[in-house]
């Protein structure tokens, strides 16, 4: 028998720990990463691939360590790096408090679905450099061009998974509220937010995976700072070490931001810690 | 249970009384209006335990879910202590065929609900459902989350669920149904035991014969398409009922009536959901 508080405090430290990262296909995926990385090695070392597409691991760390100390262009590789993620997130932020509520509303009701789809069904397919050219010739080609087109770019997404998370709410669900007697404010706060909650958060994260895509579109015209701007300027230049070390901390922000929302996910929905045996 | 709660249940004991007028009930199904049930009347009596039963299909659910305020009737019109049954009330809670309980409430939150929206007495939400878990053993799985209970765990805080909202009516819709033999007899006494507690009327959907009998004061006994009542059956064994009730001569023979009943539905049933 296994004595019950170590039980209770084994969960309270689990917990912190993402789920991924407790499981052993975690070191299956390990696996992948470094066959791929011994792969990198072996290619650039025995002269392969040529250095100047595909500059090796050493090189690459070597630019990540001068665009951190001396910068790119005038800015360190942290402001790079911070100009974008604020970009993104204020953008996603912003996508997420017009997005879900209007997600729900559509969802819950045919008339609001109908009214509203056609906004966002007709940009959805366009390529975002053909949007941006517009928004540019909208709203200038500072800040605010920027944000909107990675706004645009996160709000479909988040959209279409809030509609479906609310349609596919258990009736039964409703049914136990409205016959304990409760009102549509608690319906929304008691079951529909709850209930659709999950899949609302993996909509999140695919939004923000695509809100990435875009990022390099969005900070073509008119930068000087921006990781998107600096792999864009470094491959003007062919400066192929600087565009693999931009790309992969972009990557790297991209999967921290990602665990951070799965983490608030958690906190936020700590019943789904224990969906299924 | 706390003095409390007993005051409660005394004021509530002469109300429950439900009647159903002439009900029918269809749907419209690929074109066309189907009736699951047709012209049923009967009246169940404040703190009457009364169970309908009938094959697969036979609109159990149906009656159910109308009684409950959940599906409008075409024709007829339902009564809970002579007032209109317009749509779902407080006054009457509901335990679901399928497993309800919120996934992202804890058990005691899950109990507390019902409690917290209707705030009746001057018990908080919590105390009430803390005194729901201990009657139905489980305190111990206060925090804990609904999918990480039994089948049977579940299925007694739904009933703790609809219990602490303090109805005069509980409409049960085969609760035990996913249950193992043994576990359904053990929920079956503590709901009698509940039941006497609480002198609440229930109504309990089954298709398991035993079940009835040793439940029921009164089956209804349902036919198929359109679902009717064919039989209104009084259950004239003593209570309380146990373990010995089920050995007895009339529960046998109360058994039997039933059963050749319900083969005969069963067999049209079966026939009528096999024609094209
Ligand atoms: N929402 C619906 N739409 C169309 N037809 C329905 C609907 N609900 C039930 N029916 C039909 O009404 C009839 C009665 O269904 P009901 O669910 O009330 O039966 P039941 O006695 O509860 O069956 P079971 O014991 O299998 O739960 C069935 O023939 C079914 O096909
Ligand atoms: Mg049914």
């Amino acid at each position: 028998m296994i004595n019950k508080d170590q039980i209770k405090s084994n969960r309270n430290i689990k917990r912190f720990i993402p789920p991924f990262m407790r499981k052993r296909t975690f070191a299956y995926s390990m696996l992948t990463v470094n066959i791929l990385f011994i792969t990198w090695v072996v290619v650039t070392e025995t002269g392969l691939a040529d250095e100047l597409f595909l500059p090796g691991p050493l090189k690459v760390w070597q630019s990540f360590i001068e665009v951190s100390t001396e910068g790119y262009q005038g800015n360190t590789l942290f402001i790079h790096v911070f100009t974008s993620v604020n970009r993104i997130l204020a953008a996603f932020i912003l996508a997420c408090i017009i997005g879900i509520p209007m997600g729900v509303l559509m969802g819950a009701s045919k008339i609001a679905r109908a009214l509203l789809n056609p906004l966002i069904e007709f940009y959805r397919p366009l390529p975002p450099l053909g949007l941006y050219t517009l928004l540019v010739m909208w709203l200038g080609i500072g800040e605010e061009s920027k944000l909107a087109l990675l706004f645009l770019a996160a709000l479909p997404g988040l959209i279409i998974a809030t509609i479906q998370a609310v349609q596919n709410i258990d009736p039964v669900y409703l049914r136990v509220a409205k016959g304990l007697g409760a009102s549509k404010k608690t319906i929304l706060f008691n079951v529909y937010l709850p209930a659709a909650g999950p899949t609302i958060l993996a909509g999140m994260r695919i939004s923000l995976g695509f809100t990435y895509t875009v990022l390099v579109a969005a900070e073509i015209v008119a930068a000087s700072a921006g990781i998107g701007w600096m792999i864009w300027d470094a491959a003007k230049f062919l400066l192929s070490d600087v565009v693999i070390m931009g790309l992969i901390v972009l990557g790297l922000t991209g999967i921290a931001l990602d665990i951070f929302m799965r983490f608030i996910g958690r906190i936020l929905m700590p019943w789904t810690r224990y969906l299924g045996p | 249970m706390t003095i409390n709660m007993q005051k409660t249940l005394k004021q509530t004991k002469t109300k429950g009384k439900v009647v159903i007028d002439n009900i029918s009930i269809s749907y419209f199904n690929r074109n066309k209006n189907v009736y699951a049930l047709r012209d049923i009347s009967t009246t169940i009596n404040p703190g009457e335990f009364v169970c309908l039963l009938g094959p697969s299909g036979c609109g159990k659910s149906s009656l159910l879910n109308g009684i409950a305020g959940f599906v409008d009737p075409s024709k007829g019109q339902f009564y809970l202590d002579d007032k209109k049954i317009m749509g779902p009330r407080p006054e009457m809670g509901m335990v679901f065929q399928q497993y309800s309980l919120y996934p992202w409430k804890t058990v005691k939150e899950n109990i507390a609900f019902g409690p917290s929206i209707n705030n009746r007495g001057d018990e908080s939400p919590e105390k009430i459902a803390m005194n729901f878990l201990e009657m139905i053993g489980l305190s111990k799985y206060a925090n804990h989350y609904p999918n990480e209970l039994s089948g049977g765990m579940q299925q007694r805080v739904g009933i703790a669920r609809a219990l602490a909202n303090y109805p005069d009516v509980l409409l049960m819709d085969e609760p035990f149904g996913a249950l193992d033999s043994q576990t359904r007899i053990i929920m079956q006494e503590n709901l009698l035991k509940l039941w006497r507690e609480f002198k609440i009327t229930v109504v309990f959907v089954t298709h398991d014969i035993d079940e009835a009998v040793f439940l029921a004061d009164r089956i209804l006994l349902m036919s198929t398409l359109p679902g009717k009542i064919k039989k209104d059956l009084k259950v004239d064994l003593p209570r309380p009922r146990d373990k010995e009730t089920t050995d007895s001569s009339r529960f046998i023979e109360l058994r039997q009536i039933c059963h050749s009943l319900i083969r005969e539905e069963s067999l049209k049933a079966f026939d009528k959901q096999n024609q094209l």
